[in-house]
């Protein structure tokens, strides 16, 4: 087929269901290259399983239906996951069985802003600065597809924009196609290329976002969309 | 006149209100800190009842030596030579089972720790021989290895096996999920996995077992030392009981005491070396 060849990620019918509560109903999704999707819903719409399923990471579950996507994926978790007993760049080149492991992730380091915590316990890290070392560790693999689950969700409003605006330049050169779940409808208008809304296991609305980047959350196309995404989420936009 | 006692009430008030400001901070629930060297302060006024009791003819040397002819005793026993020789006797028994025990319940620990063939086949059989005490092996151990040196080493084994497989183990399958989800996704081979999440992952619940293990190893000697042998700290004990030698059996009451003490810190001082990570925000 075609499709395969331009699109990333083809999901066909993919179900997933715990227990006999179904939490994926028959998702058919189609991402192109290079894409930056964010997955928007409300907590149990099924956005997390959607993820894990395309990560590999659900063995427990009924399944049905079937995806292909790049061999090469990187998976960026909500807690940093960081091992506690390596050292930052021991965590950040985990894996990884190139010479030059070691030289790419002092690089790495340095590009997230971590050059001085090379050798530092990740006890001894800040939560900002232990997402940045995961970052590190996601995208040293150079993934074809980046799978993020919330990845800035337990971090302080500031730290947050500047880890937002961190990844954006990260990926600005090596292009991955992304998936970001977020509970947060900012995060996904200021950095998506196309926004999906997931309600009760199913896509119920899918919204591209064209506008340039660097955006603003003022602009008038992103306020129209944010007012229509809340509402779509059970939130009146009057209301706040 | 109304104008004063007037005033002197608002000042009450005052000083009153104030009062409540100063009390508004919680009531301490817990106590505060003990300063260094203050946990000595029991033990040493036992010591010094102790002392006292014997010198006033209370404590009768033939019930129990005073700590100060115990430790000129001791000193004695040293000098002519005596206490290294069973020293190092029983430190060769307890120290060989302790070594044993400690490979082979980590060994166990492994194989059923990290494949389901070894659970299947060991975790029941070790569960079962925890139900058994040690001592109740004894009579058996003896029909089969001899009151000889084997049967010692062989019981300080087992016994020192047991609370090093549980440990061991348990950490093994405790394992955070977080983790293995994370080693699946960066592609770790099982043997990566091993050596880089799994093993250092169980290392606290490892030492654990080590600090029961050292502690277990000398209890199980004194009770083995009372069979058939003519060396050790048990037997310098139970000779001196025959002899109403109370001043030997203090002497070996608190050579236990060291030993048990001075093997904890050793143990500890590894522990906080290989887990000084745990240690990186001074806590």
């Amino acid at each position: 087929m075609n499709a395969h060849l331009t699109h990333a990620v083809v999901i066909r019918d993919l179900s997933r269901s715990f227990k006999g509560k179904t939490v994926l109903d028959h998702i058919s999704l189609d991402i192109p290259a290079g894409q930056f999707v964010a997955l928007l819903g409300e907590s149990g719409s099924g956005k997390t399983t959607l993820l894990r399923a395309l990560a590999g990471l659900d063995d427990d579950a009924e399944s049905k239906g079937h995806y292909s996507r790049p061999d090469n994926v990187s998976v960026l978790f909500q807690d940093s996951r960081l091992l506690p007993w390596k050292t930052v760049i021991d965590n950040v080149k985990l894996g990884l069985r190139r010479p030059d492991a070691r030289a790419a992730a002092e690089a790495m380091l340095a590009d997230v802003g971590l050059g001085d915590k090379a050798t530092a316990w990740p006890s001894t890290l800040s939560g900002g600065q232990k997402q940045r070392a995961s970052l590190a560790r996601s995208l040293l693999r150079a993934p074809a597809l980046l799978l993020a689950d919330e990845p800035f969700g337990a971090l302080d409003a500031l730290t947050r924009l500047r880890m937002q605006a961190l990844l954006m330049r990260l990926v600005e050169h090596q292009r991955p196609t992304i998936i970001l779940v977020t509970h947060d409808v900012d995060e996904a208008l200021l950095l998506a290329d196309r926004i999906l809304v997931l309600k009760d296991g199913h896509i119920a609305e899918d919204h591209a976002v064209s506008l340039a980047h660097p955006r603003h959350q003022h602009q008038t196309e992103l306020s129209l969309l944010r007012a229509r995404l809340l509402a779509s989420l059970g939130v009146e936009a009057g209301n706040l | 006149m109304t104008d004063i006692s007037t005033s002197t009430i608002v000042n009450r008030r005052i000083t009153r209100n104030a009062d409540r400001t100063d009390r508004k901070k919680p009531a301490r629930l817990t106590p505060e800190r003990l300063p260094a060297g203050w946990r000595l302060i029991g033990p040493l006024i036992i010591l010094m009842g102790w002392e006292a009791a014997s010198r006033l003819g209370v404590l009768s040397p033939n019930t129990l030596a005073a700590p100060s002819t115990a430790v000129r005793t001791g000193i004695d026993m040293v000098l002519d030579g005596s206490l290294p020789v069973h020293l190092a006797a029983s430190a060769a028994r307890a120290y060989s089972g302790l070594f044993l025990g400690v490979f082979a319940g980590v060994v166990l620990a492994l194989l059923s720790g990290l494949t389901r063939t070894g659970e299947a086949l060991i975790d029941g059989v070790v569960q079962i021989k925890r139900a058994v005490p040690t001592l109740a092996l004894i009579p058996l151990v003896i029909i089969w290895l001899g009151i000889g040196e084997a049967m010692k080493i062989f019981l300080i084994f087992t016994a020192v096996l047991i609370p090093v497989y549980i440990n061991t183990h348990a950490a093994l399958r405790g394992i955070d999920i977080g983790h293995v989800e994370l080693a699946r996704t960066l592609g770790l081979s099982r043997a990566e996995f091993i050596r880089h999440v799994a093993l250092p992952g169980a290392l606290p619940g490892f030492f654990v077992s080590l600090r029961l293990a050292v502690a277990l190893c000398w209890t199980a000697l004194v009770v083995l030392e009372l069979v058939n042998t003519q060396t050790g700290i048990g037997y310098l004990m139970n000779r001196a009981r025959d002899w109403g030698q109370t001043d030997i059996i203090v002497v070996g009451i608190i050579i236990y005491a060291l030993l048990g003490l001075v093997s904890d810190a050793i143990v500890r001082f590894i522990e906080s070396r290989a887990l000084s990570y745990r240690r990186a925000l001074g806590s």
